[in-house]
């Protein structure tokens, strides 16, 4: 157990040590987010309204980016092998590579969104409740968006292939975070929908580090 | 059991699939083309006029079977991935590099008819109604498997499709109740496009009919590219080259 | 008997790599694989510990012949490091361990493959013979009954390339099964036995 809090600890130091590119999915998020009102005129009762589900969709876009070529390095560096020769069960050592990217990577992006959404002039208990939705939402993102990751670790990264291969699967996270966040401004009870949202994170944390074991298995000729 | 485990192990052997695909390719084709000639003849000609929609209507004789079939495909060719992944049979991995665009070209087709039909009836080509919307994402789920086998080094790729491809039937039903959900939050349903109060025998049989010669064209398509497939793979072999020789006199 | 191959087939990419090839060894005993690039020899290592399935024949390692079972009894190097470049030596080297289960004193383990004040230096700064050590030094802490080598004496420096092979002897002496793929005779260990692989179509 301890061994697997180390590699928890390794890959967070890992991503401290490049800070520059642990940074960059939050400044991709805050681009996009902006270029929005600049694309769309100012409006504020058009910004209220499209609000959540822009802010989603920068979010999910920002996510993309800190999973692209997330095994890369790995399988260049040959510590992939490594990975896959521990008798460590190799979906708990995903599961802490992915808790940490999240931590570094993604989390910037979740506490800054209720900012942005603010400045889009979504109320304040409404930006609580976007907030939430990407607490419970973006890890599932994450672990659907690592499966395309390990697919594509001995490929190229960056060339926009993740995307087509795992966005679709985002789409019923993106409904549900922008849906539960658009319901709650127009003054509709929510908790079945965060609960749902806890539930589609639940089930993804006991399917997906399996899959995404497999798939980086397979990848490598296992 | 071992009489059944041998009848498995032979859909193992390539050049037993190919001469059995065969007669089922020539089976499925005809039986499909009689069938669809007898459904269309039927529901485009004989069956009666809509009394909502008139004569535009028809157009389900087309859409209605790509769209069942563009979703069926993509749950066999997820079956397919299983025996790939667990049975490890080589002739699973050929099947989903035959079914993959077949499959992407149907459920293209299904939008595109299922537009056509949302033009006379709602007056627009395009409307974010739940059935459309997940045809779409169905379309995306088909072309990004289709474009992860060539990223990927050949001995791998199959597998890495297959297992992509698993992952995603899995999800189709969650997308889809996300998509109906996310439906609802918007006022003004639209028409269910299938979903009518009663369509009459003269109407439902026709159309039956179409779907069963649209499920068996596929299967010939299927697997005429299968036995392509099969003749490229195994270029090397003598079973492959010894038929290109026969029947293609190189 | 540490290690038993029998019949194994290798394919790959339509050619046949390898064909009823067989090898047993016993404890203490180091293997040479050799042959030219491409000759399947990293394949072959890449079966024996568990990672590339597309064989057919047995390879068992102690009696297991579950995938599972043999990586669990393996160390393997391939021709790359296995050390990543923003962690330091230190944390390469426990990162290695960890992985392994061994245990070992770190800054010990580091001085004597020569890395004495270099603990704290990002292995991206590091040479790449240098980098080999950290992994050198992983072997040090490690007593798995089969070592994979995967051309280890490239990309390691000459005071490396003798440190390895005093390692490899002292592991042989331990009872461990070495395997070495290389197709460049190394002078002063003496294999027990040498494959040959890829003659050529």
């Amino acid at each position: 157990m301890s061994r697997l809090w180390q590699c928890f600890k390794r890959d967070l130091a890992l991503n401290w040590n490049d800070l520059g590119a642990a940074l960059r999915p939050v400044m991709f998020f805050a681009l996009v987010a902006v270029s929005f009102p600049l694309g769309m005129g100012a409006d504020p009762q058009l910004l209220r309204d499209v609000a959540p589900g822009l802010v989603w969709v920068a979010a999910l876009l920002a996510v993309l980016l800190a999973l692209d070529g997330l095994f890369r390095e790995d399988v260049l560096d040959g510590t992939l092998e490594q990975w896959l020769l521990s008798d460590l069960p190799l979906s708990i050592t995903v599961l802490m590579r992915l808790g940490a990217q999240w931590v570094s990577n993604v989390l910037p992006v979740v506490l800054l969104a209720p900012l942005i959404a603010l400045a889009l002039g979504i109320s304040a208990p409404t930006a609580g409740i976007l907030w939430l939705t990407l607490m419970l939402g973006t890890p599932t993102v994450l672990l659907l968006g690592s499966l395309g990751s390990a697919l594509l670790a001995p490929a190229r990264s960056g060339s926009g292939l993740l995307g087509l291969l795992v966005l679709p699967l985002f789409i019923p996270i993106l409904v549900f975070g922008a849906g539960t966040t658009m319901a709650h401004a127009s003054g509709v009870e929510v908790s079945a929908q965060l609960a749902l949202l806890a539930a589609m994170f639940v089930g993804a944390l006991s399917l997906l580090p399996a899959a995404i074991a497999a798939a980086l298995r397979i990848v490598t000729g296992g | 059991m071992s009489r059944s485990w041998q009848w498995f192990h032979r859909w193992g052997s390539s050049p037993y699939v190919f001469r059995v695909g065969r007669r089922w390719q020539i089976g499925l084709g005809s039986i499909g083309a009689t069938l669809l000639l007898i459904g269309w003849f039927w529901g485009l000609a004989i069956a009666p006029v809509d009394y909502q929609q008139g004569n535009s209507y028809r157009i389900i004789f087309l859409h209605v079977p790509v769209a069942f079939l563009a979703q069926s495909l993509y749950m066999g060719l997820a079956v397919a991935g299983v025996v790939l992944l667990v049975w490890k049979m080589k002739i699973a991995d050929v099947a989903i590099q035959a079914g993959l665009p077949v499959g992407a070209v149907i459920t293209f087709l299904a939008l595109v008819t299922g537009a056509i039909w949302g033009k006379p009836t709602w007056g627009t080509y395009w409307v974010w109604d739940a059935r459309l919307t997940s045809m779409l994402i169905l379309l995306f789920l088909y072309l990004g498997a289709m474009a992860l086998r060539p990223a990927l080094p050949a001995d791998v790729a199959g597998k890495a499709v297959a297992l992509l491809v698993i992952v995603g039937v899995i999800n189709i039903p969650i997308i889809k109740y996300s998509v109906e959900w996310w439906n609802t939050l918007h006022q003004g349903e639209t028409l269910k496009l299938t979903e009518r109060p009663a369509m009459p025998a003269s109407m439902w049989m026709p159309l039956v009919v179409s779907i069963l010669a649209f499920y068996c064209l596929a299967g010939y398509w299927v697997l005429k590219r299968l036995r392509t497939l099969l003749l490229v793979r195994e270029s090397k072999a003598s079973w492959a080259r010894e038929y290109v020789e026969q029947h293609h006199g190189l | 008997m540490a290690l038993n191959i029998e019949q194994i087939r290798i394919e790959r990419d339509e050619r046949v790599l390898l064909d009823g090839f067989d090898l047993q060894a016993q404890p203490g005993e180091l293997i040479q694989i050799a042959g030219p690039n491409g000759a399947g020899k990293s394949t072959l290592l890449r079966a024996i510990a568990g990672l590339y399935s597309e064989f057919s024949g047995l390879i068992q390692i102690q009696g297991e012949s579950a995938a599972t079972e043999r990586r669990r009894r393996v160390l393997m190097w391939t021709a790359l490091a296995g050390v990543k470049a923003r962690l330091d030596a230190r944390q390469n080297l426990k990162w290695l361990m960890d992985l392994r289960g061994d245990q070992g004193d770190l800054d010990g383990l580091l001085a004597q493959v020569g890395l004495y004040g270099w603990e704290d230096a990002l292995a991206g700064t590091l040479s790449t013979g240098q980098a080999r050590r950290i992994a050198l030094a992983s072997l040090y802490a490690n007593d798995a009954p089969v070592w994979l080598l995967d051309e280890p004496f490239n990309a390691i420096d000459v005071q490396g390339q003798a440190l390895l092979a005093l390692r490899i002897r002292e592991r042989l002496s331990q009872g461990g099964v070495v395997l070495l793929a290389t197709h460049h005779t190394p002078s002063d260990l003496m294999p027990d036995q040498v494959l040959e692989l890829g003659a050529s179509e």
